[in-house]
């Protein structure tokens, strides 16, 4: 059991990186919560703050963070 | 809030999404070092260097006491700067199909080709390049297209024996491209085919390459690390004008020299 749960949770960081390389909002806000000491929900409040709503779109849209989101091209011959 | 300064911008949302994805549609194609090379990232804007795992010995600062500093790769910035006229912009808003972007085409090109050389050729003073890196002597590529077969041919197996596995990829130049592309061998075989054959793997459009480099994409082997990924920034505006800029950092490192030969143009 204790095995299967360290699995998991292998897994899930593994899911959990694979969607902040595909959306630079959602690292930005992860950046302002994991790995910090302090209140966990005030530090997500704030960074969701700062990635979305403090640069005035408000929507994280496309006046959001700003990266094309090109990444890598492995694959692609054009 | 973002460096960028997107929403100090006088754009649209629309209008955004229309110049963000000219920019992926112009860029994508000519990015050749990222259909061949390692890619991670993007780290974003405040990531600054590379770990290389390597230190210098330092002079002790007190008796008993050994010291060592970290060697990092420092991550360079590439910017173009392009600016749209706020009237088609406006126009696009209310629904033109055709706005004119050339300023911004023209960026991306420039700045897929500056990311190709830095990866394939360097960067003076900031980035070694494949070609700079490989120790195998260039072998030349041919005056004839037909002739390109024996060139990367020796290549592989240059490669092979070096200890370096397939598949691998070729970068090639615009003009060595488009003389593949355009010829079919005796027989009326296409080259492209026949070099696709050669390699088991990808023949990439590399604007800024000069003559071709055959790689190995077994991996570990060529690394490019995106800080801030390919982005567009404001600058400023006035009246008629919006200037914009097309921006990313990134460091790139050849880990295993051997795994490439370059091709030389005839």
């Amino acid at each position: 059991m204790r095995d299967a749960q360290g699995e998991e949770f292998k897994h899930f960081s593994m899911d959990l990186e694979f969607l902040l390389r595909r959306t630079p909002a959602w690292r930005e806000i992860a950046q302002g919560i994991l790995f910090r000491s302090g209140d966990i929900v005030e530090h997500g409040e704030e960074a969701e703050a700062e990635a979305l709503e403090g640069d005035g779109s408000g929507t994280g849209g496309a006046a959001g963070q700003g990266s094309l989101g090109i990444g890598s091209l492995r694959g692609s011959t054009r | 809030m973002s460096h960028l300064l997107r929403s100090h911008a006088p754009i649209s949302e629309a209008s955004w999404t229309l110049l963000d994805q000219e920019a992926r549609e112009r860029l994508a194609p000519a990015l050749a070092a990222r259909k061949l090379v390692d890619f991670s990232g993007p780290q974003g804007w405040a990531f600054s260097a590379t770990p290389t795992g390597r230190t210098t010995a330092l002079e002790s600062p007190a008796e008993g006491v050994s010291a060592r500093q970290r060697r990092v790769l420092p991550l360079v910035e590439a910017r173009s700067d392009f600016a749209v006229a706020r009237q088609e912009l406006a126009d696009a808003d209310r629904g033109a199909p055709d706005p004119d972007l050339e300023a911004l085409d023209r960026a991306a090109h420039q700045m897929a080709v500056a990311e190709n050389v830095a990866v394939f050729h360097g960067w003076p003073g900031s980035i070694t390049g494949i070609s700079e890196a490989t120790p195998h002597d260039r072998l030349p590529l041919g005056q004839a297209p037909d002739d390109y077969p024996r060139a990367v041919a020796g290549a592989a197996e240059r490669l092979l024996c070096s200890g370096i596995t397939g598949p691998y990829g070729l970068a090639l130049g615009r003009g060595q491209y488009r003389r593949v592309v355009e010829t079919a061998e005796h027989g009326g075989y296409p080259l492209l085919d026949h070099l696709g054959k050669i390699l088991e793997g990808p023949i990439v459009w590399a604007p800024g390459v000069e003559g071709g480099v055959v790689l190995s994409l077994r991996g570990g082997d060529f690394l490019f690390e995106s800080g801030q990924d390919l982005s567009i920034g404001y600058d400023s505006h006035d009246r008629d004008v919006v200037r914009l800029y097309l921006e990313q950092s990134f460091s790139f490192r050849v880990v295993t020299p051997e795994a490439a030969v370059l091709l030389a143009p005839s």
